[in-house]
């Protein structure tokens, strides 16, 4: 991959950096920054979002910058506390380590974990899990209830007359707390996190009297501004198969087709935008050759445009695909298996409901039906899946 | 037999062995979630309860022995009370404090602040070993300084930021765009956590305690699965709701001498008698309601031929009577006829050393006289400052002798001498 100049690494992608961009601009100048961005661990596995922010962390790394890959297991261990109803299970240290191991597989096309300037791995439990009540309370000393409350999501909810729970204060704190044990000079997120990464910034003033930056990447989101995966039912996982992945891109809608170029990619975005126009489909295959070539290397990107030629542009029988494979556990309901497929158990349900899901050539009637080993799944007109039984 | 002598009866009667509705009735505002499932509670069993008492000044003052007389009456009846030391506190400060009024204390002015409390506390609740019930004494910081964020997170989802913001003091501040801390949410469920620490039934409390006291009862409820009952106290106040000896420098304390807490007592509006007497003696309940009911409402009227000064001074000398013995009671009536009436100084006065060149207003804030500068300043412009007996409306230096500093002319408390350095 290129080396991009800072400036690009300052604006691709980008659409918020506090205070200032010229002043970050000149520390890099200066010196070589360490840097980070926090990933939930509660997810089995790295998305699309997440994507977005390690191709960042990356192009950061390139120019010789230190990159720090935070695990935010803290919070995924305690869950959330109010969350009664849901059954997320705690996860445990064991599965955030192996989560952690999973996800290092998923990226390491991108990020560099094994040369002189290589990623390192922190978890925000070392520190987080040591944090007492009163360092906590110095910790909140910093911030009044006003700032908080200012929040979108906050004010939504006290209009609606919602309750917020008081422990939902303490995050953006807890996680302010993390660049101050790492001592980082920048944070990286989405840009609905810019409220969480300025308590960090707050939280470095206080402490250690230093500025901390805050880079936020744009959204992955259509015109309505509804995050691209989550409209589509399909949530694009990078522990997915690079056909999956391929054909997930291809069913973005052409309105996010150049967002996704500076966002995912790191082609010239000159000239982009007329291709686009003139032959949105083409420009589209590029983008997810393009994407999958990043996270898997160039023999995958080749063989998933080939299977998606293959499959959905010339209209192949099923029986000519080779079907992709989920590794579920016994007894898994029908409705469950397409759930992990679409990304949300609402969404199988409701392709259910439209009888858009057939096991075996046959239209499934009971969404509770347990799949067999062996069995394909076809979801909707084009996915085929073969259940293999763990 | 006159009323006058039937007071005097009134007022001497002895304390009587307390009942469990007694307990439960006097100087009680409120019993949550209610008062009978209690009293049969305490009917059935021994119960635990406590009390707890924030460490931020050295001094216990007359609002305090409400709730520790409330504590000696569980003493009495056999229950389990503990006596809480609020110690987290006062090691962490009030961080949000940044004009640095509220200092952390040190754990050796912790562990003084703690002896001294119980020191004044033992003047109403029995502390000695021998005691066929033996109050036990904790300090907080124990279980509060060992939580850890995980902990809190989990006691915090219990409760909303709306009925944070409900309360009056948050309302206000938001309303004057003035910020609230984030910390200073924590500070409701801390007292509530040390009921589910202790694991006891009854918190006691003044009433003004209440919205802490039932976050208790919310978190024994959810950790302990069981009812915390609240017993919240009334206040001294008098019927227009205004509390007594709450202003700057007039608050009564229980280490202050007796005269000057007598003078204390004696400055308090007539109308605040009757709710004296069921408050701060142990003057038998069926005698405070006639004080309440018959007495002092005559004696307002002018119908009882009792001067009000008269009924105040027998709740001042029952007071100083019950927290420091009999001889003290009188010594403190004698200094208060010599200095309201005879206009004489008080034979007690507390020294302080000054320098020839030390100005009236160093003096009236090294002394205590004055919380401040501008305080003095204000003082001695409004002409209510008194060197050697004569108004001084000037600031200027002290000068060549020794002499007293007064605010008015006759009072006990507000009173030095001055000693010259040489």
């Amino acid at each position: 991959m290129r080396n991009l100049s800072i400036e690009e690494v300052l604006t691709r992608g980008v659409s918020d950096i506090l205070p200032t961009k010229g002043g970050l601009e000149n520390l890099m100048k200066r010196r070589k920054i360490t840097l980070y961005q926090g990933f939930d661990p509660s997810m089995p596995s790295l998305h699309l979002g997440n994507y977005v922010g390690v191709l960042k962390l990356s192009q950061f790394q390139r120019l010789g910058h230190k990159v720090i890959f935070l695990v935010g297991d803290f919070t995924g261990m305690i869950g959330d506390p109010s969350d009664k109803l849901s059954s997320r299970k705690q996860l445990t240290r064991e599965q955030v380590l192996d989560n952690a191991k999973s996800w290092k597989k998923q990226i390491e096309n991108i990020l560099d974990f094994e040369g002189e300037n290589k990623t390192q791995i922190l978890y925000n439990s070392e520190w987080s899990d040591k944090i007492s009540f009163k360092d906590l309370l110095e910790i909140t000393s910093n911030f009044t209830v006003q700032q908080m409350i200012e929040r979108d999501m906050f004010q939504e909810r006290l209009k609606l007359q919602k309750p917020i729970r008081l422990h939902e204060f303490l995050y953006p704190v807890a996680q302010g707390y993390d660049s101050v044990a790492m001592d980082v000079d920048l944070e990286i997120g989405g840009s609905d996190q810019i409220f969480n990464m300025l308590a960090g910034r707050t939280l470095m003033k206080a402490i250690k009297e230093k500025e901390k930056y805050v880079l936020a990447t744009k959204l992955l989101v259509d015109k309505e501004g509804k995050k691209v995966g989550k409209t589509t039912g399909n949530a694009l996982f990078l522990d997915s198969s690079p056909e999956n992945f391929f054909a997930g891109i291809m069913s973005f809608p052409d309105d996010v087709i150049e967002l996704s170029f500076e966002l995912l990619t790191e082609i010239l975005l000159r000239g982009l935008s007329m291709k686009i126009k003139k032959n949105p489909l083409d420009q589209k295959k590029r983008l997810a050759y393009e994407v999958v070539k990043i996270i898997w290397g160039e023999t995958e990107a080749k063989k998933s445009q080939e299977h998606f030629e293959k499959t959905f542009q010339k209209g192949e029988t099923p029986s000519e695909i080779k079907p992709l494979e989920i590794s579920v556990s016994e007894n898994i309901t029908v409705t469950d298996a397409v759930a992990l497929e679409v990304g949300s158990k609402s969404e199988a349900k409701r392709l259910l409901e439209q009888r858009a899901i057939e096991v075996d050539g046959k239209v499934v009637e009971n969404p509770k039906a347990e799949l067999v080993d062996g069995e394909v799944l076809k979801i909707g007109k084009k996915k085929f899946v073969k259940v293999v039984i763990k | 037999m006159s009323l006058e002598h039937h007071l005097d009866q009134l007022i001497s009667r002895e304390q009587e062995p307390v009942t469990i509705d007694e307990t439960l009735r006097r100087g009680v505002e409120i019993i949550l979630p209610d008062r009978s499932s209690l009293q049969s509670e305490m009917e059935q069993r021994k119960v635990r309860l406590y009390l707890g008492i924030d460490a931020t000044s050295p001094n216990l003052h007359i609002g305090h022995t409400v709730p520790l007389r409330k504590l000696r009456q569980f003493q009495d009846l056999g229950h389990e009370v503990i006596f809480l030391f609020g110690g987290f506190t006062s090691l962490i400060g009030d961080p949000s404090d940044k004009s640095a009024t509220r200092q952390r204390l040190t754990p050796e002015q912790v562990e003084y602040n703690m002896a001294t409390y119980v020191d004044q506390a033992a003047r109403i609740l029995d502390f000695s070993p021998n005691s066929p019930n033996p109050i036990k004494i904790m300090n907080n910081a124990e279980w509060l300084s060992k939580l850890t964020l995980a902990e809190v997170i989990d006691i915090q989802a219990n409760f909303t930021v709306q009925q944070m913001l409900e309360r009056n003091m948050f309302q206000e501040r938001v309303q004057a765009g003035k910020p609230i801390w984030l910390q200073e949410f924590s500070y409701p469920w801390m007292q509530g956590w040390d009921a589910v620490a202790m694991n006891v039934d009854i918190e006691v409390g003044g009433k003004d305690q209440l919205f802490n006291m039932l976050v208790g009862q919310t978190l024994v409820r959810r950790y302990k699965d069981h009812e915390k009952w609240v017993i919240g106290t009334k206040l001294i106040e008098d019927p227009s709701g205004k509390k007594m000896g709450k202003t700057e420098g007039n608050i009564v304390n229980i280490l202050d001498w007796p005269e000057v807490k007598y003078e204390g007592v004696m400055a308090w509006p007539d109308t605040a008698i009757g709710v004296g007497f069921e408050l701060i003696t142990s003057v038998p309940m069926e005698a405070v309601y006639q004080i309440q009911e018959e007495v002092l409402p005559q004696t307002l009227e002018g119908t009882s031929g009792i001067h009000p000064m008269e009924l105040k001074e027998a709740l001042a000398f029952r007071m100083v009577l019950e927290l420091d013995g009999e001889d003290a009671a009188v010594y403190a009536r004698e200094e208060f006829d010599r200095v309201k009436r005879q206009r004489l100084l008080p034979r007690r006065i507390q020294e302080i050393n000054v320098h020839a060149d030390s100005s009236f207003l160093q003096i009236l804030v090294d002394s205590n006289l004055a919380p401040n500068e501008t305080e003095a300043q204000r003082l001695i412009a409004s002409g209510a400052i008194y060197i050697d007996g004569k108004k001084e409306t000037k600031n200027r230096n002290w000068g060549k002798s020794d002499g007293t500093i007064q605010i008015g002319t006759k009072t006990i408390r507000n009173v030095r001498r001055i000693v010259l350095q040489v």
